[in-house]
């Protein structure tokens, strides 16, 4: 009873997110600037531009414009791209395979360096190693990604000539747009990691552990570390869904044939149906991946979703 | 030594480092042995160091053994000696302990199976599948019944008493030649301590025990020998029933005399009729409160039936999970009562408009159980004692300037108090803190929680004191929540018993209290182990925990723990009985209880 209803009222949230985020992407798009006259060009013609506009229905009066767009939306279909022609939704998803490796990539290097590092800082917070390292870290936190990612490029690509910089097709391009994206992510998880290992540390649980004999080692891996990652997965979620939004400017900086990529290039053209239709994904993206966070979340912890006596 | 000594420690000492140059000694030349198969109490109030010896037995004091001096012999070998591997391959296995906090004692994310099987492993070498074996073996020795499923459930699917009895086997499970137990039902519920003293008695047969406590009453039960420790030092040790009814030392006196007991001075005379015509400052009729949890509704307190005289003191005593703090916060009008009324003097709460609430709300006042919780750590005394003036908006600043100095002055706090952190107080003071907040907008009631079951056995003392002269100078009506009955005894004079969210019996303290119609309320005075009844005390060992309030048992709510249940008594919900003597009782068989 109470698991139908709740996940209804899931259900109810997806479909208000899905027609606000639409309506504001309408009404918010058309505020920024008119698409015909970036389309025709600056030489154009009045009369040009005027059947332009009849052609793509912009001289309709705007709520009209509007409804024909929702019931559009219902029909998943947000029309042709401007600059392209292409129809805008298959256009996008065209590009999600590009982004999806790359958020599961970077969250990959993310994750394979943070829970190493986090528990090792967590461990013994007072020493002097950790203590460095934690400085490190925080000053990292600061360091904008695309920072990082153009010393890396001027590094391994331009002085060294180790790796090629741009595409996709070739592995050995994966490398660096990954590893930016973890030089961005994975402080805030070291972080995170850290402090609730720390925490779970100092628990009463963990002197248990030590009283019936277990190593130092056993009770960190075995006792904290299962509480620790706990409290990290809505934040692993978190980065997730922002990955999936597309990380805009490492793929434009990488030239990744992704949505962020896309979405750069259309916000230049002013190409109203991608734009549209990337909204509308990456809405759709991220409501999944919180989902699937929750789920995951009640799937590990036993405490969550059942009586508590 | 006899030559039976399992532990002999031999002028231990233990001092931290607080700066380069001076130490703190929290333990200070510390002598006494154990003798196979025997109990020992080592007994004092929070900061005396006994808990510290406990740790340090085990090789667990903060700052690795640095701190520690002396010499603490485990079947003739000196702990103090050995390698870090060799203390570990020792704990768990000759020496174990069980803790105070059960819950946070295990881990919330790990099935409680796993430790077990883990120090099995660990100390006696076998195969995983003979660890599991032996594991739930000794979950099934312990009382956990269906052990080998419940081996994967999580410490928060147990009740309080199993998982102290999941500590007792975790402890036991490599059969060790000491188990320390270090406050172990401090946390616990009265019936259910007895439960689990017994449970240990039963093993320090094979084993000796270290009890660390600071409950007089739990010491004189289950200790043959005992050691009273005062500021890290023993002040006196020898036979437990010769320390405890002839303490030499005045210290162990002090503490021998802050006991709360049934006997000694009482105040006031048992009232005939209740209820009638009196000037009552609250009354509950047919009060029922409903949650919802996972979709289904329950009742969490059902047709309850109180009132208060002004002036007067009520208590409400229950187990955890019986439902008295709920009945609170319905007074409060911190949650709405599904039915029944509330009149708060003479204003029916659930009919009241805002501004009659929110006068209701100023006038009764809350003391929380946990001073530690309660208090914000961030503000300072002055802001925490006004909160209450600001929120209500009474007097000017000024006013509650002088307001809040007096209350610092009449709760006894030290006068630059108004200035400084919660941190830098003790429990006690804290109480007191939380007392003088909730004086300050001048309540005419004040509902105090378990006020005082987080403090040591003086402190309590001083706290009650402390309340009742309050109560005559501001004219306080008293509602005292606990589950302490000797303090309930001391402090009221009506007295309502709650089980399972409803009242099985209530009326003047004395005599409820003196002459227990109700077997619950039998059962509760047993446990407080100052006086039997026969047909009780021994049924209720045996009896188990109370069921649950999601599912409570059908006809009268107690018979699956009650030793004189008839089938009667599954069957039919039992009448409210209204006796000459003031007691309002719900019992089949309210008269067959008799004293031992």
């Amino acid at each position: 009873m109470a698991r139908i209803s709740s996940n209804l009222r899931l259900l109810g949230n997806f479909i208000v997110l899905l027609l606000g985020i639409t309506t504001l992407m309408f009404f918010a798009l058309r505020a920024t600037g008119d698409p015909i006259i970036v389309m025709a060009g600056e030489n154009a013609s009045a009369e040009m531009i005027d059947s332009l506009r009849q052609q793509y229905g912009f001289d309709q009066p705007l709520l009209l414009q509007y409804v024909y767009y929702l019931g559009n939306v219902l029909k998943l279909d947000f029309g042709a791209s401007l600059a392209s022609g292409q129809e805008a939704l298959p256009y996008v998803l065209q590009q999600l395979p590009a982004t999806f490796m790359l958020a599961l990539f970077g969250m990959t290097v993310t994750i394979t360096v943070s829970v190493p590092i986090g528990i090792w800082l967590g461990a013994r917070p007072d020493r002097t190693g950790p203590r460095i390292v934690s400085a490190a870290v925080i000053v990292a936190q600061g360091l904008p990604g695309f920072v990082t990612a153009l010393i890396l490029i001027q590094l391994f690509v331009v002085k060294l000539m180790w790796l090629p910089s741009l595409g996709y097709a070739d592995v050995r391009t994966w490398i660096l747009p990954s590893v930016s994206l973890a030089s961005f992510l994975a402080p805030k998880l070291i972080r995170v990691i850290a402090a609730n290992v720390s925490e779970s540390m100092r628990q009463e649980y963990i002197r248990t552990a030590r009283s019936i004999g277990m190593s130092e080692r056993g009770v960190l891996w075995r006792e904290a570390f299962p509480n620790a990652i706990l409290g990290t997965v809505a934040l692993i979620g978190a980065q997730f869904a922002f990955l999936f939004s597309g990380a805009v400017i490492i793929e434009v900086l990488f030239h990744w044939p992704g949505i962020g990529l896309l979405l750069f290039e259309s916000t230049q053209s002013l190409d109203f149906p991608v734009l549209q239709a990337i909204a509308f994904v990456i809405a759709v993206l991220v409501f999944v991946v919180n989902s699937l966070t929750n789920v995951a979340f009640h799937m590990i912890d036993p405490r969550v979703g059942k009586v508590i006596k | 030594m006899s030559r039976g000594s399992i532990l002999e420690v031999k002028n231990l000492s233990i001092a931290f480092p607080q700066s380069a140059t001076s130490t703190k000694t929290v333990v200070d030349g510390v002598s006494f042995s154990i003798e196979r198969g025997r109990t020992m109490g080592l007994v004092g109030e929070s900061g005396s160091g006994k808990s510290m010896i406990a740790l340090s037995i085990l090789g667990l004091v903060p700052g690795g053994g640095i701190p520690v001096s002396g010499q603490i012999l485990l079947n003739g070998r000196n702990l103090l000696e050995q390698t870090t591997s060799q203390v570990r391959r020792i704990r768990g296995s000759e020496v174990s302990i069980v803790f105070q906090d059960p819950l946070a004692s295990l881990n919330p994310v790990r099935p409680v199976g796993s430790l077990l099987v883990r120090s099995a492993m660990m100390h006696q070498g076998c195969s995983e599948q003979v660890a599991r074996n032996r594991a739930a073996d000794m979950l099934s020795a312990v009382g956990i019944p269906t052990a080998t499923q419940r081996m994967r459930s999580y410490p928060h699917e147990f009740s309080g008493g199993q998982r102290q009895r999941i500590m007792v086997a975790l402890a036991m499970i490599n059969n060790p030649s000491l188990i320390i137990a270090d406050e172990p039902t401090t946390s616990l519920d009265a019936t259910v301590q007895i439960q689990i003293l017994d449970l240990l008695k039963s093993f320090a047969s094979e084993c000796s025990l270290l009890l660390i406590t600071h409950d007089l009453t739990v010491t004189a039960g289950v200790c043959d020998r005992v050691a009273v420790l005062r500021n890290g030092k023993i002040v006196e040790s020898g036979d437990a029933y010769g320390v405890l009814n002839n303490p030499k030392d005045p210290y162990t006196q002090t503490l021998v005399d802050a006991v709360p007991r049934f006997e000694g001075h009482r105040f006031v005379e048992p009232k005939s009729l209740p209820l009638q015509d009196e000037d009552l400052i609250l009354e509950v009729h047919d009060l029922d409160v409903t949650y919802i949890q996972s979709g289904r509704s329950f009742n969490a307190v059902e047709d309850i039936s109180i009132s208060l005289e002004r002036n007067g003191t009520l208590g409400i005593v229950g187990e955890s999970g019986s439902g008295k703090s709920t009945i609170a916060k319905a007074l409060m009008q911190m949650v709405r009562p599904s039915r029944g009324r509330v009149l708060f003097d003479g204003i029916d709460l659930r009919k009241a408009n805002q501004r009659d609430s929110l006068a209701a709300r100023r006038r009764s006042q809350y003391v929380f159980q946990d001073p530690y919780a309660s208090l914000d750590p961030r503000w300072r005394i002055g802001r925490i004692i006004a909160e209450p003036m600001r929120i209500h908006k009474v007097g000017s600043r000024k006013e509650i300037r002088e307001q809040v100095a007096r209350l610092i002055e009449q709760v006894e706090l030290p006068d630059d108090s108004i200035d400084r952190y919660p941190a830098e107080f003790s429990g006690g003071q804290r109480q007191r803190i939380a007392i003088a907040r909730s004086l300050s907008v001048n309540p005419d009631l004040l509902i105090a929680d378990e006020p005082v079951s987080s403090l040591d056995v003086t402190i309590q003392l001083k706290v009650v004191r402390l309340l009742k002269s309050l109560q005559k100078q501001y004219d306080l009506s008293l509602i005292i929540i606990a589950h302490d009955l000797p303090l309930v005894y001391q402090m009221t004079d009506r007295v309502a018993v709650v089980y399972l969210g409803q009242i099985v019996e209530q009326g003047p303290t004395e005599v409820v209290l003196r002459n227990p119609k109700h077997p619950y309320t039998a059962s509760l005075i047993s446990a407080s182990s100052v006086e039997s009844f026969e047909s009780v005390a021994d049924g209720l060992r045996n009896a188990g925990e109370s069921a649950s309030i999601l599912d409570p048992p059908s006809g009268c709510r107690f018979h699956p723990r009650c030793p004189i249940a008839t089938t009667e008594c599954s069957v039919t919900v039992p009448m409210q009985v209204f006796c000459s003597d003031g007691t309002i009782v719900s019992c089949h068989h309210s008269g067959k209880i008799g004293r031992k």
